[in-house]
């Protein structure tokens, strides 16, 4: 039963990423962008990361949302041509993209993973909070630093010169 | 499921398609959805990392982290993305050549 869900969600992820790469249309691979998340986050939910799957379906789905109405609110309403989206280099963006695959799965195949360790406990997020208060505090303040100057940051590019 | 292969088929497969749409794509939008596959599929391995082979809960808490850093990097593009559609009027990534805009 187990095996089941997670297939199913593998499948969700990979068809809904084919449809980001594949769709014509900026809003169709926003859309599909979304569902990847979704199944992504219910790997997460599978693999015992209860908490960051929830935040990842939380802040990304924010995200994408807000792509989708930048999409919508800097299309002019006379043109829809910048709705499309074309594609160039569409060879050697084929060949760089599988050669990468190759490549990684080479390295994937001729390594040597440690033997799995055992199961997680329940209680995931409170182990993440106490790593976060000890182990990793400094990466933590760091991350809202960064948070709090691309804020900034953000409000100061977009705001217009007045 | 007890084995981490299919785990890293999909974040490969991920990966793959974040390489293929940032290297093809024009527009900026897309290219920067091109970036949130990236990310995602070395969020999905740090992960799997974490279940499979650590077993504790480290993996997850750099995730966490990568999740702020995606976050402010949407964040940061929408806002240049928005100032060069107010001077170009449009999002076409093979345009964005000229430097003050």
């Amino acid at each position: 039963m187990n095996d089941v869900v997670e297939y199913f969600f593998i499948g969700i992820t990979i068809i809904s990423a084919c449809l980001v790469a594949l769709s014509k249309q900026v809003i169709h691979a926003a859309f599909a962008s979304l569902v990847t998340v979704f199944g992504v986050s219910g790997l997460f939910i599978c693999l015992g990361a209860d908490f960051l799957g929830i935040t990842l379906l939380f802040i990304y789905t924010g995200i994408v949302l807000l792509l989708v109405l930048f999409i919508v609110s800097l299309t002019p309403r006379h043109n829809a041509i910048s709705f499309r989206s074309t594609s160039n280099q569409l060879f050697p963006g084929t060949v760089v993209s599988f050669f990468m695959m190759g490549l990684m799965v080479f390295i994937g195949y001729h390594t040597f993973w440690i033997k799995p360790a055992n199961s997680l406990n329940s209680t995931v997020t409170e182990q993440l909070g106490h790593t976060f208060m000890t182990e990793f505090s400094l990466p933590f303040e760091i991350g809202s630093l960064i948070l709090l100057a691309a804020m900034i940051g953000a409000i100061m590019i977009t705001r217009r010169a007045s | 499921m007890q084995s981490l292969t299919p785990y890293l088929c999909t974040s490969l497969v991920l990966f793959t398609l974040g390489i293929f749409i940032t290297i093809t794509k024009k527009n900026a939008i897309h290219f920067l959805l091109g970036i949130e596959l990236l990310l995602l599929a070395s969020l999905l391995n740090f992960v799997v990392f974490a279940r499979f082979i650590e077993g504790g809960v480290r993996g997850q808490s750099i995730a966490l982290l990568l999740i702020i850093l995606i976050v402010s990097e949407t964040l940061i593009a929408l806002a240049v993305f928005v100032n060069i559609y107010r001077h170009k009027k449009n999002l076409t990534i093979s345009e964005m050549d000229t430097l003050k805009g």
